[in-house]
Protein backbone atom coordinates (compact mmCIF):
# COMPACT_ATOMS: atom_id res chain seq x y z
CA UNK A 1 0.00 0.00 0.00
CA UNK A 2 1.52 3.67 -0.75
CA UNK A 3 2.33 5.78 1.83
CA UNK A 4 -0.62 8.27 0.33
CA UNK A 5 -3.20 5.57 0.52
CA UNK A 6 -1.78 4.29 3.87
CA UNK A 7 -2.32 8.01 4.97
CA UNK A 8 -5.95 8.36 3.67
CA UNK A 9 -7.57 5.03 5.03
CA UNK A 10 -6.14 5.88 8.39
CA UNK A 11 -7.48 9.43 8.32
CA UNK A 12 -10.80 7.64 7.46
CA UNK A 13 -10.41 5.04 10.08
CA UNK A 14 -9.78 7.90 12.81
CA UNK A 15 -12.52 10.05 11.78
CA UNK A 16 -15.43 7.47 11.79
CA UNK A 17 -14.17 4.50 14.66
CA UNK A 18 -16.72 6.24 16.53
CA UNK A 19 -19.64 6.31 14.36
CA UNK A 20 -18.93 2.78 13.32
CA UNK A 21 -18.29 1.70 17.18
CA UNK A 22 -21.72 3.37 17.92
CA UNK A 23 -23.75 1.80 15.15
CA UNK A 24 -22.65 -1.55 15.89
CA UNK A 25 -23.56 -1.19 19.95
CA UNK A 26 -26.86 -0.37 18.91
CA UNK A 27 -27.30 -3.11 16.68
CA UNK A 28 -25.77 -5.45 18.92
CA UNK A 29 -26.21 -4.37 22.23
CA UNK A 30 -23.32 -5.70 23.74
CA UNK A 31 -20.01 -3.27 23.90
CA UNK A 32 -17.78 -6.95 23.56
CA UNK A 33 -19.52 -7.81 20.70
CA UNK A 34 -18.85 -4.42 18.89
CA UNK A 35 -15.40 -3.94 19.62
CA UNK A 36 -15.20 -7.20 18.16
CA UNK A 37 -17.27 -6.15 15.29
CA UNK A 38 -15.73 -2.44 14.71
CA UNK A 39 -12.43 -4.42 14.22
CA UNK A 40 -13.65 -6.53 11.45
CA UNK A 41 -15.40 -4.00 9.66
CA UNK A 42 -12.11 -2.09 9.18
CA UNK A 43 -9.93 -5.31 8.35
CA UNK A 44 -12.79 -5.80 5.57
CA UNK A 45 -12.14 -2.03 4.51
CA UNK A 46 -8.73 -2.69 4.10
CA UNK A 47 -9.35 -5.33 1.85
CA UNK A 48 -11.97 -4.14 0.09
CA UNK A 49 -10.51 -0.59 -0.36
CA UNK A 50 -9.97 -0.81 -4.10
CA UNK A 51 -13.26 -1.39 -4.60
CA UNK A 52 -14.41 1.97 -2.34
CA UNK A 53 -15.71 4.57 -4.87
CA UNK A 54 -15.92 7.90 -3.23
CA UNK A 55 -18.62 9.26 -6.16
CA UNK A 56 -21.12 6.89 -5.25
CA UNK A 57 -21.02 8.09 -1.50
CA UNK A 58 -19.22 8.84 1.21
CA UNK A 59 -16.68 7.10 3.29
CA UNK A 60 -18.88 6.59 6.67
CA UNK A 61 -21.95 5.74 4.42
CA UNK A 62 -19.42 2.76 3.44
CA UNK A 63 -17.72 1.97 6.05
CA UNK A 64 -21.83 1.98 7.86
CA UNK A 65 -22.94 -0.43 4.49
CA UNK A 66 -19.41 -3.16 5.83
CA UNK A 67 -20.29 -2.84 9.55
CA UNK A 68 -23.79 -3.73 9.01
CA UNK A 69 -22.83 -6.49 6.88
CA UNK A 70 -20.51 -7.65 9.28
CA UNK A 71 -23.54 -7.44 12.13
CA UNK A 72 -25.50 -9.63 9.98
CA UNK A 73 -22.96 -12.07 9.22
CA UNK A 74 -22.45 -12.16 13.26
CA UNK A 75 -26.32 -12.81 13.65
CA UNK A 76 -26.84 -15.55 11.26
CA UNK A 77 -23.45 -17.36 12.54
CA UNK A 78 -25.22 -16.39 16.24
CA UNK A 79 -28.32 -17.74 15.23
CA UNK A 80 -26.61 -20.82 13.74
CA UNK A 81 -24.95 -21.37 17.16
CA UNK A 82 -27.71 -21.34 19.03
CA UNK A 83 -29.66 -23.75 17.37
CA UNK A 84 -26.66 -25.79 16.77
CA UNK A 85 -25.90 -25.54 21.11
CA UNK A 86 -29.83 -24.96 22.14
CA UNK A 87 -28.33 -21.72 24.29
CA UNK A 88 -28.98 -18.16 24.03
CA UNK A 89 -25.01 -17.02 24.36
CA UNK A 90 -26.17 -13.70 22.35
CA UNK A 91 -29.83 -13.18 24.78
CA UNK A 92 -27.75 -13.41 27.91
CA UNK A 93 -24.61 -11.55 27.32
CA UNK A 94 -27.14 -8.60 25.78
CA UNK A 95 -28.49 -8.30 29.19
CA UNK A 96 -25.55 -7.35 31.25
CA UNK A 97 -26.38 -4.60 33.61
CA UNK A 98 -24.80 -1.27 33.29
CA UNK A 99 -23.73 1.12 30.47
CA UNK A 100 -23.92 -0.42 27.47
CA UNK A 101 -24.99 1.95 25.33
CA UNK A 102 -23.68 4.67 26.72
CA UNK A 103 -22.15 6.54 28.94
CA UNK A 104 -24.90 9.00 30.90
CA UNK A 105 -27.71 7.68 29.73
CA UNK A 106 -30.38 7.39 32.43
CA UNK A 107 -30.97 3.00 33.56
CA UNK A 108 -34.59 4.01 31.96
CA UNK A 109 -33.33 5.26 28.64
CA UNK A 110 -30.78 1.91 28.97
CA UNK A 111 -33.14 -0.63 29.94
CA UNK A 112 -35.66 0.67 27.17
CA UNK A 113 -33.14 1.18 24.64
CA UNK A 114 -32.28 -2.92 25.16
CA UNK A 115 -35.78 -3.44 24.99
CA UNK A 116 -35.93 -2.64 21.46
CA UNK A 117 -35.11 -5.07 18.57
CA UNK A 118 -31.81 -4.85 16.68
CA UNK A 119 -33.70 -3.12 13.12
CA UNK A 120 -35.23 -0.35 15.79
CA UNK A 121 -32.04 0.66 17.52
CA UNK A 122 -30.28 0.41 14.67
CA UNK A 123 -32.59 2.91 12.26
CA UNK A 124 -31.96 4.77 15.96
CA UNK A 125 -28.79 4.89 15.81
CA UNK A 126 -27.99 5.41 12.23
CA UNK A 127 -30.51 8.74 12.43
CA UNK A 128 -29.86 9.94 15.70
CA UNK A 129 -26.69 9.00 16.97
CA UNK A 130 -24.85 9.05 13.78
CA UNK A 131 -27.16 11.84 12.02
CA UNK A 132 -27.08 10.44 8.73
CA UNK A 133 -30.27 12.00 6.49
CA UNK A 134 -33.06 9.93 5.60
CA UNK A 135 -32.08 9.14 2.09
CA UNK A 136 -28.18 7.29 3.23
CA UNK A 137 -29.77 6.05 6.14
CA UNK A 138 -32.55 4.42 4.04
CA UNK A 139 -29.87 3.47 1.03
CA UNK A 140 -28.04 1.50 4.04
CA UNK A 141 -30.52 -0.18 5.47
CA UNK A 142 -32.27 -1.24 2.03
CA UNK A 143 -35.73 0.44 2.22
CA UNK A 144 -37.28 3.63 0.67
CA UNK A 145 -36.72 7.07 3.15
CA UNK A 146 -40.56 7.04 3.49
CA UNK A 147 -39.94 3.33 5.11
CA UNK A 148 -36.66 4.37 7.25
CA UNK A 149 -38.73 7.74 8.43
CA UNK A 150 -41.29 5.37 9.50
CA UNK A 151 -39.39 2.89 11.52
CA UNK A 152 -37.89 5.85 13.11
CA UNK A 153 -40.86 7.11 14.37
CA UNK A 154 -42.02 3.60 15.62
CA UNK A 155 -38.66 2.86 17.20
CA UNK A 156 -38.70 6.87 18.77
CA UNK A 157 -42.11 6.21 20.25
CA UNK A 158 -41.47 3.16 21.90
CA UNK A 159 -38.51 4.19 23.11
CA UNK A 160 -40.37 7.29 24.88
CA UNK A 161 -42.78 4.83 26.22
CA UNK A 162 -40.87 2.54 27.55
CA UNK A 163 -38.70 5.41 29.26
CA UNK A 164 -41.97 7.07 31.07
CA UNK A 165 -43.30 3.63 32.07
CA UNK A 166 -40.11 2.83 33.86
CA UNK A 167 -39.82 6.32 35.15
CA UNK A 168 -43.46 5.93 36.39
CA UNK A 169 -42.73 2.14 37.51
CA UNK B 1 -29.99 20.20 20.57
CA UNK B 2 -32.13 20.40 17.27
CA UNK B 3 -33.85 17.97 16.30
CA UNK B 4 -32.29 15.82 12.88
CA UNK B 5 -34.25 16.59 9.88
CA UNK B 6 -37.47 14.08 9.59
CA UNK B 7 -37.43 13.28 13.15
CA UNK B 8 -40.80 14.70 14.59
CA UNK B 9 -40.13 17.55 17.33
CA UNK B 10 -41.72 15.82 19.90
CA UNK B 11 -39.05 13.29 20.53
CA UNK B 12 -36.60 16.38 20.96
CA UNK B 13 -35.86 15.52 24.65
CA UNK B 14 -35.09 12.09 23.63
CA UNK B 15 -33.13 12.70 21.31
CA UNK B 16 -31.04 15.18 22.80
CA UNK B 17 -30.51 12.60 25.81
CA UNK B 18 -29.72 9.79 22.91
CA UNK B 19 -26.92 12.10 21.76
CA UNK B 20 -25.40 13.13 25.44
CA UNK B 21 -24.37 9.50 25.87
CA UNK B 22 -20.81 8.22 25.38
CA UNK B 23 -20.69 6.11 22.83
CA UNK B 24 -16.83 6.63 21.72
CA UNK B 25 -14.82 3.85 21.31
CA UNK B 26 -12.32 2.50 23.83
CA UNK B 27 -8.55 3.56 23.57
CA UNK B 28 -8.05 -0.51 23.36
CA UNK B 29 -10.56 -0.46 20.42
CA UNK B 30 -8.75 2.81 18.61
CA UNK B 31 -5.60 0.84 18.72
CA UNK B 32 -6.87 -2.04 17.26
CA UNK B 33 -7.82 -0.37 14.29
CA UNK B 34 -5.18 2.10 13.92
CA UNK B 35 -2.90 -1.35 13.75
CA UNK B 36 -5.34 -2.41 11.14
CA UNK B 37 -4.85 1.14 9.31
CA UNK B 38 -1.13 0.73 9.32
CA UNK B 39 -0.67 -2.70 8.47
CA UNK B 40 -1.90 -3.00 4.31
CA UNK B 41 -1.83 -6.31 2.56
CA UNK B 42 -2.96 -4.32 -0.64
CA UNK B 43 -0.83 -4.29 -3.41
CA UNK B 44 1.09 -1.00 -4.37
CA UNK B 45 -1.08 1.93 -6.06
CA UNK B 46 -4.45 0.95 -3.93
CA UNK B 47 -6.55 4.34 -4.16
CA UNK B 48 -9.74 4.88 -3.55
CA UNK B 49 -10.96 4.71 -6.79
CA UNK B 50 -12.92 2.10 -7.95
CA UNK B 51 -11.83 -0.46 -10.90
CA UNK B 52 -15.40 -0.93 -11.50
CA UNK B 53 -16.65 1.32 -14.18
CA UNK B 54 -13.70 0.82 -15.85
CA UNK B 55 -14.23 -2.67 -15.78
CA UNK B 56 -17.85 -2.14 -17.05
CA UNK B 57 -16.74 -0.24 -19.91
CA UNK B 58 -14.11 -3.24 -20.65
CA UNK B 59 -16.67 -5.48 -20.76
CA UNK B 60 -18.50 -3.82 -23.63
CA UNK B 61 -15.58 -1.98 -25.30
CA UNK B 62 -13.66 -5.45 -25.62
CA UNK B 63 -15.93 -7.42 -27.52
CA UNK B 64 -17.24 -4.60 -29.50
CA UNK B 65 -13.72 -3.84 -30.17
CA UNK B 66 -12.85 -7.44 -30.96
CA UNK B 67 -15.98 -7.65 -33.07
CA UNK B 68 -15.11 -4.47 -35.62
CA UNK B 69 -11.50 -6.25 -35.55
CA UNK B 70 -12.00 -9.20 -37.13
CA UNK B 71 -14.36 -7.21 -39.97
CA UNK B 72 -11.80 -5.23 -40.88
CA UNK B 73 -9.38 -8.64 -41.09
CA UNK B 74 -11.74 -10.38 -42.79
CA UNK B 75 -12.38 -7.45 -45.18
CA UNK B 76 -8.73 -6.15 -45.88
CA UNK B 77 -7.79 -10.34 -46.01
CA UNK B 78 -10.51 -10.74 -48.43
CA UNK B 79 -10.01 -7.70 -50.19
CA UNK B 80 -6.97 -8.58 -52.59
CA UNK B 81 -9.11 -10.31 -55.59
CA UNK B 82 -10.09 -7.45 -56.62
CA UNK B 83 -8.98 -8.01 -60.01
CA UNK B 84 -9.95 -11.43 -59.83
CA UNK B 85 -13.25 -11.14 -59.62
CA UNK B 86 -13.57 -8.32 -62.47
CA UNK B 87 -12.52 -11.19 -64.72
CA UNK B 88 -14.97 -13.61 -63.23
CA UNK B 89 -17.51 -11.26 -63.86
CA UNK B 90 -16.62 -10.66 -67.50
CA UNK B 91 -16.85 -14.29 -68.07
CA UNK B 92 -20.49 -15.35 -69.51
CA UNK B 93 -22.60 -16.57 -66.29
CA UNK B 94 -22.88 -20.52 -66.55
CA UNK B 95 -26.43 -21.87 -66.90
CA UNK B 96 -28.64 -21.29 -63.72
CA UNK B 97 -29.18 -24.23 -61.38
CA UNK B 98 -33.00 -24.65 -61.94
CA UNK B 99 -32.60 -25.62 -65.81
CA UNK B 100 -30.31 -28.50 -64.63
CA UNK B 101 -32.81 -29.56 -61.49
CA UNK B 102 -35.91 -29.23 -64.03
CA UNK B 103 -34.84 -31.69 -66.65
CA UNK B 104 -32.64 -34.00 -64.25
CA UNK B 105 -36.13 -34.98 -62.87
CA UNK B 106 -38.04 -37.75 -64.03
CA UNK B 107 -34.69 -38.91 -66.21
CA UNK B 108 -33.16 -42.06 -64.75
CA UNK B 109 -31.06 -42.90 -67.82
CA UNK B 110 -27.66 -40.37 -68.88
CA UNK B 111 -28.93 -38.31 -71.56
CA UNK B 112 -27.21 -36.97 -74.49
CA UNK B 113 -26.42 -33.84 -74.31
CA UNK B 114 -24.64 -31.03 -76.19
CA UNK B 115 -23.20 -27.55 -75.25
CA UNK B 116 -23.60 -25.60 -78.14
CA UNK B 117 -21.30 -22.41 -78.03
CA UNK B 118 -22.28 -19.25 -77.50
CA UNK B 119 -20.86 -18.12 -81.07
CA UNK B 120 -22.85 -20.52 -82.78
CA UNK B 121 -26.66 -19.17 -84.10
CA UNK B 122 -30.31 -20.50 -84.05
CA UNK B 123 -28.96 -22.63 -87.44
CA UNK B 124 -26.52 -24.31 -85.07
CA UNK B 125 -29.24 -25.18 -82.35
CA UNK B 126 -31.55 -26.68 -85.38
CA UNK B 127 -27.88 -29.36 -85.63
CA UNK B 128 -29.62 -31.40 -82.98
CA UNK B 129 -33.23 -31.64 -83.92
CA UNK B 130 -35.65 -34.17 -82.21
CA UNK B 131 -36.41 -37.68 -84.13
CA UNK B 132 -39.34 -37.71 -86.09
CA UNK B 133 -40.02 -41.22 -85.48
CA UNK B 134 -38.20 -42.01 -82.11
CA UNK B 135 -39.88 -40.80 -78.47
CA UNK B 136 -37.39 -38.87 -76.96
CA UNK B 137 -37.21 -36.14 -73.61
CA UNK B 138 -35.97 -33.07 -75.40
CA UNK B 139 -34.64 -29.80 -73.35
CA UNK B 140 -32.54 -26.57 -73.97
CA UNK B 141 -31.08 -24.29 -71.81
CA UNK B 142 -30.95 -21.12 -73.65
CA UNK B 143 -29.42 -17.76 -71.84
CA UNK B 144 -29.67 -14.60 -74.18
CA UNK B 145 -28.96 -11.28 -73.32
CA UNK B 146 -31.90 -9.02 -74.29
CA UNK B 147 -32.73 -5.19 -74.41
CA UNK B 148 -35.51 -4.92 -72.68
CA UNK B 149 -36.60 -7.56 -70.02
CA UNK B 150 -40.26 -7.08 -69.82
CA UNK B 151 -40.94 -6.72 -73.37
CA UNK B 152 -39.30 -10.07 -74.18
CA UNK B 153 -40.48 -11.95 -71.79
CA UNK B 154 -43.93 -10.82 -73.09
CA UNK B 155 -43.19 -12.11 -76.42
CA UNK B 156 -41.20 -15.43 -75.28
CA UNK B 157 -44.59 -16.41 -73.78
CA UNK B 158 -47.14 -14.92 -76.31
CA UNK B 159 -44.85 -17.11 -79.02
CA UNK B 160 -44.83 -20.34 -76.90
CA UNK B 161 -48.64 -20.17 -76.35
CA UNK B 162 -48.93 -19.00 -80.31
CA UNK B 163 -47.21 -22.88 -81.05
CA UNK B 164 -49.58 -24.60 -78.86
CA UNK B 165 -47.07 -24.91 -75.69
CA UNK B 166 -47.61 -23.67 -71.97
CA UNK B 167 -45.66 -22.18 -69.54
CA UNK B 168 -44.27 -24.03 -67.03
CA UNK B 169 -42.67 -21.27 -64.49
CA UNK B 170 -41.82 -17.79 -65.01
CA UNK B 171 -39.26 -16.15 -62.15
CA UNK B 172 -39.26 -12.10 -63.40
CA UNK B 173 -39.71 -8.92 -61.84
CA UNK B 174 -43.09 -7.39 -62.96
CA UNK B 175 -42.44 -4.24 -65.40
CA UNK B 176 -39.06 -4.23 -64.83
CA UNK B 177 -36.68 -3.60 -67.46
CA UNK B 178 -33.41 -4.30 -66.84
CA UNK B 179 -32.05 -7.32 -64.82
CA UNK B 180 -32.65 -10.94 -65.18
CA UNK B 181 -35.64 -13.39 -65.82
CA UNK B 182 -35.73 -17.36 -66.24
CA UNK B 183 -38.76 -18.51 -67.92
CA UNK B 184 -39.67 -22.86 -68.69
CA UNK B 185 -41.32 -23.09 -71.44
CA UNK B 186 -43.30 -26.69 -72.66
CA UNK B 187 -43.14 -26.71 -76.68
CA UNK B 188 -44.72 -29.39 -78.94
CA UNK B 189 -41.98 -31.38 -80.31
CA UNK B 190 -42.97 -30.52 -84.14
CA UNK B 191 -42.64 -26.98 -83.27
CA UNK B 192 -39.16 -26.54 -81.60
CA UNK B 193 -37.04 -26.07 -84.41
CA UNK B 194 -39.14 -22.66 -85.13
CA UNK B 195 -39.28 -22.22 -81.41
CA UNK B 196 -35.68 -22.30 -80.68
CA UNK B 197 -35.58 -20.06 -84.19
CA UNK B 198 -37.50 -17.52 -83.12
CA UNK B 199 -36.52 -17.69 -78.91
CA UNK B 200 -32.97 -16.97 -80.24
CA UNK B 201 -33.74 -13.91 -82.66
CA UNK B 202 -35.46 -12.22 -79.17
CA UNK B 203 -31.57 -11.69 -78.30
CA UNK B 204 -27.74 -12.52 -77.80
CA UNK B 205 -27.23 -15.97 -77.35
CA UNK B 206 -24.72 -15.69 -74.15
CA UNK B 207 -24.95 -19.78 -74.02
CA UNK B 208 -26.92 -22.16 -75.46
CA UNK B 209 -27.27 -26.00 -74.09
CA UNK B 210 -29.44 -29.15 -75.70
CA UNK B 211 -30.44 -32.18 -73.84
CA UNK B 212 -31.59 -35.47 -75.94
CA UNK B 213 -33.00 -38.35 -73.98
CA UNK B 214 -34.13 -41.44 -76.26
CA UNK B 215 -37.45 -42.91 -74.56
CA UNK B 216 -38.13 -45.22 -77.48
CA UNK B 217 -36.63 -48.39 -75.53
CA UNK B 218 -38.50 -47.68 -72.03
CA UNK B 219 -41.59 -47.52 -74.43
CA UNK B 220 -41.39 -50.24 -76.29
CA UNK B 221 -40.51 -52.73 -73.14
CA UNK B 222 -43.76 -51.50 -71.44
CA UNK B 223 -45.46 -52.30 -75.03
CA UNK B 224 -43.83 -55.66 -74.57
CA UNK B 225 -45.76 -55.80 -70.81
CA UNK B 226 -48.49 -54.88 -72.31
CA UNK B 227 -49.06 -57.74 -74.39
CA UNK B 228 -48.41 -60.36 -72.68
CA UNK B 229 -50.74 -59.07 -69.80
CA UNK B 230 -53.24 -58.97 -72.76
CA UNK B 231 -52.33 -62.30 -74.20
CA UNK B 232 -52.92 -63.63 -70.29
CA UNK B 233 -55.88 -61.75 -70.08
CA UNK B 234 -57.67 -63.48 -72.83
CA UNK B 235 -56.10 -67.15 -71.95
CA UNK B 236 -57.62 -66.51 -68.03
CA UNK B 237 -60.91 -65.74 -70.13
CA UNK B 238 -60.50 -68.84 -71.80
CA UNK B 239 -60.66 -70.60 -69.16
CA UNK B 240 -63.47 -69.14 -67.55
CA UNK B 241 -65.48 -70.52 -70.43
CA UNK B 242 -65.06 -74.11 -69.59
CA UNK B 243 -68.61 -75.36 -67.67
CA UNK B 244 -66.72 -78.06 -65.52
CA UNK B 245 -64.80 -75.31 -63.43
CA UNK B 246 -65.61 -75.30 -59.59
CA UNK B 247 -66.82 -72.29 -58.01
CA UNK B 248 -63.68 -71.34 -56.21
CA UNK B 249 -61.47 -71.98 -59.18
CA UNK B 250 -64.30 -69.57 -61.12
CA UNK B 251 -62.99 -67.32 -58.14
CA UNK B 252 -59.46 -67.50 -58.72
CA UNK B 253 -59.47 -67.10 -62.31
CA UNK B 254 -61.77 -63.63 -62.11
CA UNK B 255 -58.81 -62.37 -59.42
CA UNK B 256 -56.45 -63.48 -61.61
CA UNK B 257 -57.66 -61.42 -64.62
CA UNK B 258 -58.89 -58.58 -62.50
CA UNK B 259 -55.40 -58.30 -61.02
CA UNK B 260 -53.79 -58.19 -64.40
CA UNK B 261 -56.50 -55.58 -65.68
CA UNK B 262 -55.23 -53.67 -63.16
CA UNK B 263 -51.61 -54.04 -64.31
CA UNK B 264 -52.68 -53.41 -67.90
CA UNK B 265 -54.41 -49.99 -66.62
CA UNK B 266 -51.06 -49.04 -64.41
CA UNK B 267 -48.45 -49.70 -67.49
CA UNK B 268 -50.99 -48.25 -69.93
CA UNK B 269 -51.56 -45.07 -67.67
CA UNK B 270 -47.60 -44.73 -67.59
CA UNK B 271 -47.25 -45.37 -71.51
CA UNK B 272 -49.48 -42.37 -71.76
CA UNK B 273 -47.88 -40.01 -69.52
CA UNK B 274 -44.32 -40.97 -70.93
CA UNK B 275 -45.70 -39.99 -74.41
CA UNK B 276 -47.13 -36.70 -73.42
CA UNK B 277 -44.06 -35.65 -72.00
CA UNK B 278 -42.01 -36.58 -74.92
CA UNK B 279 -44.54 -34.74 -77.26
CA UNK B 280 -43.40 -31.64 -75.74
CA UNK B 281 -39.68 -29.75 -75.35
CA UNK B 282 -38.58 -27.79 -72.47
CA UNK B 283 -36.78 -24.72 -73.28
CA UNK B 284 -35.42 -23.17 -70.25
CA UNK B 285 -34.87 -19.70 -71.04
CA UNK B 286 -32.27 -17.47 -69.09
CA UNK B 287 -32.83 -13.69 -69.92
CA UNK B 288 -30.42 -11.21 -68.96
CA UNK B 289 -30.31 -7.16 -69.80
CA UNK B 290 -26.94 -5.72 -71.53
CA UNK B 291 -27.32 -3.35 -68.33
CA UNK B 292 -26.75 -5.88 -65.84
CA UNK B 293 -24.06 -7.70 -67.98
CA UNK B 294 -22.69 -3.97 -68.24
CA UNK B 295 -21.88 -3.61 -64.96
CA UNK B 296 -19.96 -6.86 -63.11
CA UNK B 297 -16.78 -6.21 -64.97
CA UNK B 298 -16.86 -2.59 -63.49
CA UNK B 299 -13.56 -3.12 -61.36
CA UNK B 300 -13.77 -1.84 -57.35
CA UNK B 301 -10.68 -0.89 -55.93
CA UNK B 302 -8.87 -2.58 -53.12
CA UNK B 303 -9.87 -0.26 -50.50
CA UNK B 304 -13.68 0.08 -51.87
CA UNK B 305 -13.69 -3.77 -51.57
CA UNK B 306 -12.36 -4.00 -48.22
CA UNK B 307 -15.03 -1.78 -46.95
CA UNK B 308 -17.51 -3.41 -48.60
CA UNK B 309 -16.42 -6.84 -46.90
CA UNK B 310 -15.95 -4.95 -43.72
CA UNK B 311 -19.85 -3.96 -43.87
CA UNK B 312 -21.03 -7.42 -44.93
CA UNK B 313 -18.74 -9.20 -42.11
CA UNK B 314 -20.31 -6.37 -39.45
CA UNK B 315 -24.16 -7.02 -40.96
CA UNK B 316 -23.44 -10.82 -40.20
CA UNK B 317 -22.08 -10.11 -36.75
CA UNK B 318 -25.24 -7.79 -36.49
CA UNK B 319 -27.25 -10.73 -37.05
CA UNK B 320 -25.63 -13.29 -35.12
CA UNK B 321 -25.82 -11.09 -32.15
CA UNK B 322 -29.69 -10.14 -32.31
CA UNK B 323 -29.77 -14.30 -32.54
CA UNK B 324 -28.00 -14.77 -29.60
CA UNK B 325 -29.85 -11.53 -27.77
CA UNK B 326 -32.45 -13.42 -29.03
CA UNK B 327 -32.01 -16.61 -27.73
CA UNK B 328 -30.13 -15.78 -24.25
CA UNK B 329 -32.76 -13.05 -23.52
CA UNK B 330 -35.57 -15.86 -21.61
CA UNK B 331 -32.21 -17.03 -20.10
CA UNK B 332 -31.00 -13.34 -18.36
CA UNK B 333 -34.42 -12.65 -17.24
CA UNK B 334 -34.64 -15.91 -15.80
CA UNK B 335 -31.64 -15.12 -13.91
CA UNK B 336 -33.06 -11.56 -13.13
CA UNK B 337 -35.52 -12.83 -11.30
CA UNK B 338 -33.90 -15.81 -9.82
CA UNK B 339 -31.82 -13.00 -8.67
CA UNK B 340 -34.70 -11.01 -7.46
CA UNK B 341 -36.18 -13.49 -5.80
CA UNK B 342 -33.09 -14.49 -3.49
CA UNK B 343 -32.55 -10.83 -2.78
CA UNK B 344 -35.89 -10.66 -1.49
CA UNK B 345 -35.34 -13.79 0.38
CA UNK B 346 -32.21 -12.22 1.59
CA UNK B 347 -33.61 -9.09 2.73
CA UNK B 348 -36.44 -10.78 4.63
CA UNK B 349 -34.33 -12.89 6.37
CA UNK B 350 -32.24 -10.30 7.43
CA UNK B 351 -35.11 -8.08 8.66
CA UNK B 352 -35.86 -11.35 10.74
CA UNK B 353 -32.74 -11.26 12.45
CA UNK B 354 -32.52 -7.77 13.60
CA UNK B 355 -36.18 -7.83 14.58
CA UNK B 356 -35.25 -10.00 17.60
Amino acid sequence: MSRRAELDFAAICEENLDGVFGYLLYLTGNRTVAEDLTAETFERALRRLRRYDPRRGSAKAWLLALARSTALDHFRSEQRRRKREGTFALLDAGAVEGDVFGHGYSPALEAALHSLSAGEREVVALRVLLDLDGETAARLLGITPTACSTRLHRALQKLEEKVRDDVRA
Amino acid sequence: MSVPDGIDERFGTLVGELRSGETAASPELRERVRAIATRGPEPPGARFRSRLPRRRAALVLVPVCALVAAAVGVGVFTSGGGQKRAVELERPPSPRAPSAGLFAAGRPDVPATAKVPASLGAADSASLPPSGSRHQLYSVDLHLRVSDLSATTKRAIQLTRGWGGYVLRVDSGAGQKAGDAYLALRVPIGKVQTALAKLTALGTIVANHVSIQDIQGQLNKRYGQMADLRAQIAKLRARLTDAGLTDSLRAALQAAIAQRQASLVELQDAQTAQKTRASFATVALELQTKKAAAVAPSKPSRIGEALHNIGRVLVTEAEILVYVLLIGAPFVIFAALLWAARRSYRRRREEELLAR
